[in-house]
C-alpha cells in the first residue's frame, strides 16, 4: 500500500554526499569565519528611524564624521519603513550616540520613539559565548542520554551525527552569506537541535516498532519500510512548521527574521537528515550485529532486486498484520512468512522459534493480501 | 457508554480550563510586554569582582526602592548569577535618565577642605603642593589628604582641585531625608535632613569650622562630595544646628529631583557598571509587536488551511485543538505572569507548528489503520495508541533542549525557552487529549464515518488490498 523506495541501497551515496556537504560547510565556517555580533564580542548597536529618505552611505559618512571607528551601517525595516538604520560599532560612547541622533535629526528628522540602543560589555560577551557552547554541549549529552534510555545507544549516535549535519549546514550558510550571529541565532540552533532529533525519533520509533515483527527482512529493508511509513508525516510536519516560520520571515521584524531564517534552514535539513544521515548510519551499525548480519547474507544470496520488491510487500503485510493482530489471529496459517521465506530460507528457524503472537497474526494478514 | 462519558468529561474539563484561560488571555492587551515590544530600558549591572553576597542583596534592595520612586509600572529587578543585577523597565519615556538614577552609586560624603580652602588649577599642582607626584604616593602618606575635583560652573566654567580630609566627617548614611527646593536666586537645590546622630556631628563640625573662620579670618569650606566629585563646597560662616544641610549649584530641576531621589534611597554599597544595556523607543516596540502578532496570526491561519486542505474534517478537529491550545497557552502565560518578549513570540509561533505535529503523526497512523481495513473508530483508538510513543519522545527532546536553553540563556532568549517549553508540554496535552476526545465523541456522527470527508481515504492502489482483505 505504501511505495517503499529502497533508499538504504544507496546509503553510502547519501552518507558520502551529505558528509561532503557538511565538510564544505564546516570548512566555510573556518575559512570565512562566523560574523559574531556584539552579543558575543561586546560593542554598541543603535537603531534609528528616519522621517526622510537617506542612504546607508549617507548615514555611514555622518557616523564616521562624528569620530566613530569602523561603524557598520545597515538598513532595516523599522517603524518608518526602510528608512530605519542599524549602526553597530565596537565603541560608541553615549555622547557620540546623542550626537549622531541630533545630527540625523537635523538632516533627516528622527521619528519619535523609533530609536533603540544596545550596549554589551566585552567580558559579558565572552560569558555569553561560553554559556552558548556549554548549553549546546549539555543539550547534546542530554539527547544522547535520552535516546539511549528510550531506544538504544546505536540510535543515539546517528541522531547526533544528523544533528551535526543540520547545525553545520546552518552555520555554514551563515558564514557563506556573511550573516551576523546573535544570541537569537544560538537560540535558534538549540531549537534546531531539538527539532532535528524530534524528526529522527519519529523514524527510529517506527524502526523500533517494525523490528519487533519483521523477523526476516534485513535491517535495510526494515528501515526502508519505516522511512516509507513516516515520509508523508515528516513532510507534512515540516510544512506545518515551515508555514509559521515563513510568516515570520515575510512579516516579522528584523530580530524575528534572524530567528526564523536559522530555524527555516534547520527545519529543512532536520527533515531530510533523519532519513539520509541518521537512518543509514543506524542501519550500518545495526547490520554489524550477528542476527542482522545473517539476514543480510541470506538476502544477498537471493539477489538484491527481489529483496527490494519483497520488502515492499512485506512491509505492507507486517503493517496490516499488527493492526489486525487480535481479530485475525485465528486465521493464522502460513502466509507472508512463506512468501518471504524462499529468499531467507537458509535460516528459517530464527523466525519460527521467536515467533509469538505477532508473526502468527502477520501470516494471517499476509494471506489476505495475496 | 462509559467511554462517551469519559470523553465528554475530558471535553468539559478542557472547556472549563479554556474558559478560565480565556478570562486571563483576553483582551490581549492584558499580557505583560517586554521592553522590546513596548519600549523601555533593560540593563545588566555588574558588581566588581569579589563583592560580598550581602552587598549585592542590599544593592538590589536599593535599586528596587529607586525604581519604585520612579513610578515604573511593571519593573523587573532580579539578581542574575553571582555578581549581576538585571533591571528591566518597560514603557519608560526616558531610558537614559532612568539608567542614570538606577546605576548611580550616590555615595555622599562631607569633607573639610584643608589648606585654608586653597584651590589648585590642575591636579598636578595639587599633588605638588602635597609634595608627591602621583595619587598613589598621596594615598601612602599617613593621615594625609585626598585630592578632589570640582567643576565650578559660575560665570566661567573652571576646574578646581582641593585638598580635603582623608576620611569623611559625615556620610549619606546619616541622612534622614532629602527633597528639592530653591535657593535665593531661584535655582533648584537639594535639601537634606540628618538623623539625630548626624545632626549632632554636623553641628559640631560646622561650629568648629565657623570658630576657626572667625579666629583666622580665612574662609573655611565644607566639601559636599558625591561619588568622588565635589558637588559644592560652601563656606561655613556660622554653626548649623538642627541637622539641615543643602546642596546648591549647577542643577536643573530634573537633576535636583533625581539627586534627592538617590539620596533618599541611600548609597549603593558597591559601584555597579553596565555589563549590557538595551534601550528601545516606544514606537519601535509597538511596530515590533504588530509585526510579531501579524506573523503569528498568519502562521496560525496558514497551518489551519494546510491541515484542513490535507486532512479535511480531521484537519478541522486539529485546527480547533490548535485554537484551544493558543488560548490556553496565552492564558497560562498571563496567569504565571510571564513577560512576553519578541523571542518569546517566536517561540510561541514555532510551537504552533510543533503542536500540529502530534496530530499529523496521529492522523498518519490512522490512515495506516484505515488502509489496513479498520473502521474509523478502531483506527482512531489504534492511531492514538501507536503514535503516542513517538509523540511523547519527540516532545521530550524539545522540552529537554528548552530547559537547557532556559538555564543557559539570558534576557529575551530565556523568554523564548520558556514559551517553547511550556508550549510544547501544553500542545502535547491539547493535541492528544482534545483531538482524541472530540474524534471519539464525533465518531458516531455520519460525516465522521466518511473516509473521504475525514481525509483518510486511501489512494486506489491501497483500496485494492483493502477489498481483498475484507473478502478473506
Amino acid at each position: 500500500m505504501i511505495r517503499v523506495i529502497p533508499f538504504m541501497r544507496y546509503k553510502w551515496w547519501f552518507l558520502i554526499s551529505l558528509g561532503l556537504v557538511t565538510l564544505f560547510a564546516v570548512i566555510a565556517i573556518f575559512i570565512i569565519g562566523l560574523d559574531f555580533g556584539i552579543d558575543f564580542k561586546g560593542g554598541v548597536r543603535m537603531q534609528v528611524g528616519l522621517e526622510q529618505e537617506a542612504t546607508v552611505n549617507d548615514v555611514r559618512t555622518l557616523v564616521t564624521g562624528l569620530g566613530v571607528q569602523d561603524p557598520v551601517v545597515q538598513s532595516v525595516s523599522g517603524t518608518s519603513g526602510t528608512n530605519s538604520f542599524m549602526i553597530t560599532a565596537k565603541e560608541m560612547t553615549e555622547a557620540q550616540q546623542d550626537e549622531i541622533e541630533a545630527e540625523l535629526n537635523s538632516r533627516y528628522g528622527v521619528a519619535e520613539g523609533s530609536t533603540m540602543s544596545e550596549e554589551v560589555g566585552g567580558s559579558f560577551g565572552k560569558e555569553t559565548t561560553n554559556r552558548a557552547f556549554i548549553a549546546i554541549a549539555i543539550a547534546v549529552v542530554a539527547i544522547i542520554g535520552y535516546i539511549t534510555l528510550r531506544f538504544e545507544f546505536k540510535f543515539a549516535i546517528p541522531a547526533i551525527v544528523a544533528l551535526v549535519h543540520d547545525v553545520g549546514l546552518t552555520l555554514g550558510i551563515y558564514a557563506a552569506s556573511n550573516r551576523l550571529v546573535t544570541t537569537a541565532t544560538v537560540a535558534a540552533i538549540l531549537t534546531i537541535i531539538g527539532y532535528s532529533v524530534h524528526d529522527t525519533i519519529v523514524v527510529f520509533d517506527r524502526m523500533r516498532e517494525n523490528a519487533t515483527f519483521m523477523k526476516k527482512e534485513t535491517y535495510s529493508q526494515m528501515a526502508d519500510v519505516s522511512i516509507a511509513q513516516t515520509m508523508v508525516r515528516s513532510i507534512n510536519t515540516t510544512i506545518s512548521t515551515l508555514l509559521p516560520l515563513l510568516a515570520i520571515l515575510i512579516f516579522g521584524g528584523p530580530t524575528l527574521k534572524d530567528f526564523a531564517l536559522a530555524l527555516t534552514i534547520g527545519v529543512i535539513t532536520g527533515t531530510y537528515s533523519s532519513f539520509f544521515v541518521a537512518t543509514p548510519l543506524a542501519v550500518l551499525w545495526k547490520e554489524r550485529e550477528p542476527r542482522y548480519r545473517k539476514r543480510l547474507v541470506a538476502a544477498g544470496a537471493a539477489g538484491d532486486v527481489s529483496v527490494d520488491a519483497g520488502a515492499a510487500t512485506v512491509g505492507t503485510g507486517a503493517n496490516a498484520a499488527s493492526k489486525q493482530a487480535g481479530k485475525k489471529a485465528a486465521n493464522g496459517a502460513q502466509g507472508s512468512q512463506q512468501a518471504v521465506q524462499p529468499r531467507a530460507s537458509q535460516k528459517p528457524k530464527k523466525g519460527k522459534t521467536s515467533s509469538s503472537k505477532r508473526p502468527v497474526a502477520k501470516n494471517g494478514a499476509k494471506r489476505t493480501n495475496r | 457508554m462509559s467511554r462517551i462519558q469519559r470523553d465528554a468529561g475530558i471535553l468539559v474539563l478542557v472547556a472549563i480550563l479554556l474558559g478560565v484561560c480565556a478570562y486571563f488571555a483576553f483582551p490581549l492587551s492584558k499580557t505583560n510586554l517586554g521592553l522590546d515590544l513596548q519600549g523601555g530600558l533593560a540593563v545588566l549591572l555588574q558588581a566588581p569582582e569579589g563583592t560580598e553576597d550581602a552587598d549585592i542583596d542590599s544593592a538590589l534592595d536599593i535599586i528596587q526602592k529607586r525604581v519604585n520612586k520612579l513610578g515604573v509600572a511593571e519593573p523587573e529587578i532580579q539578581r542574575q548569577g553571582d555578581d549581576k543585577i538585571s533591571v528591566q523597565l518597560p514603557g519608560i519615556d526616558n531610558p537614559e535618565e532612568a539608567l542614570e538614577i538606577i546605576g548611580k552609586t550616590a555615595v555622599l560624603e562631607f569633607h573639610e577642605v584643608s589648606d585654608f580652602g586653597t584651590a589648585y588649577r590642575t591636579e598636578a599642582e595639587a599633588l605638588a603642593a602635597a609634595g608627591v607626584t602621583s595619587e598613589l604616593e598621596l594615598d601612602a602618606l599617613e593621615g594625609y589628604h585626598n585630592i578632589l575635583h570640582w567643576t565650578v560652573e559660575g560665570g566661567n566654567i573652571s576646574d578646581q582641585w582641593y585638598h580635603v580630609t582623608k576620611e569623611p566627617q559625615l556620610t549619606g548614611a546619616m541622612l534622614q531625608d532629602a527633597q528639592t527646593g530653591f535657593d535665593q536666586y531661584n535655582n533648584p537645590k537639594v535639601d537634606m535632613q540628618f538623623k539625630d546622630e548626624g545632626a549632632d556631628i554636623f553641628g559640631d563640625i560646622t561650629t568648629r569650622m565657623a570658630d576657626t573662620s572667625a579666629i583666622t579670618g580665612v574662609d573655611q569650606r565644607l566639601a559636599i562630595v558625591l561619588d568622588g566629585e565635589v558637588s559644592s563646597a560652601p563656606r561655613v560662616l556660622e554653626p548649623i544646628e538642627g541637622g539641615n544641610a543643602e546642596i546648591t549649584g549647577k542643577f536643573t530641576m530634573d537633576e535636583a529631583r533625581n539627586l534627592a531621589l538617590v539620596l533618599q534611597t541611600g548609597a549603593l554599597p558597591v559601584e555597579l557598571t553596565a555589563a549590557s544595556k538595551n534601550t528601545v523607543g516606544a514606537t519601535l516596540g509597538k511596530a515590533a509587536l504588530n509585526q510579531a502578532l501579524i506573523a503569528g496570526a498568519i502562521g496560525l491561519l496558514l497551518i489551519m488551511v494546510f491541515m484542513i486542505a490535507y486532512y479535511r474534517l480531521l484537519g478541522v478537529v486539529a485546527s480547533i485543538a490548535l485554537i484551544v491550545y493558543s488560548i490556553i497557552f496565552i492564558g497560562i502565560l498571563n496567569m504565571i505572569g510571564v513577560t512576553m518578549t519578541l523571542p518569546g513570540i517566536a517561540g510561541m509561533v514555532l510551537t504552533l507548528g510543533m503542536a500540529v505535529d502530534a496530530n499529523v503523526l496521529i492522523f498518519a497512523r490512522m490512515r495506516d489503520e484505515v488502509a489496513a481495513g479498520k473502521t474509523v473508530g478502531a483506527a482512531t483508538s489504534a492511531g492514538f495508541r501507536k503514535a503516542f510513543r513517538a509523540v511523547f519522545d519527540c516532545n521530550m527532546t524539545t522540552i529537554i533542549t528548552a530547559i537547557i536553553l532556559f538555564w543557559a540563556a539570558t534576557g529575551g532568549v530565556k523568554g523564548f525557552a520558556l514559551t517553547l517549553g511550556i508550549g510544547v508540554a501544553l500542545s502535547f496535552l491539547t493535541a492528544v487529549l482534545v483531538t482524541r476526545s472530540m474524534l471519539s465523541l464525533l465518531s458516531g456522527w455520519r460525516p465522521f464515518r466518511n473516509l473521504r470527508l475525514l481525509g483518510l481515504r486511501v489512494p486506489k492502489t491501497n483500496a485494492l488490498s483493502m477489498d481483498e482483505g475484507s473478502r478473506s
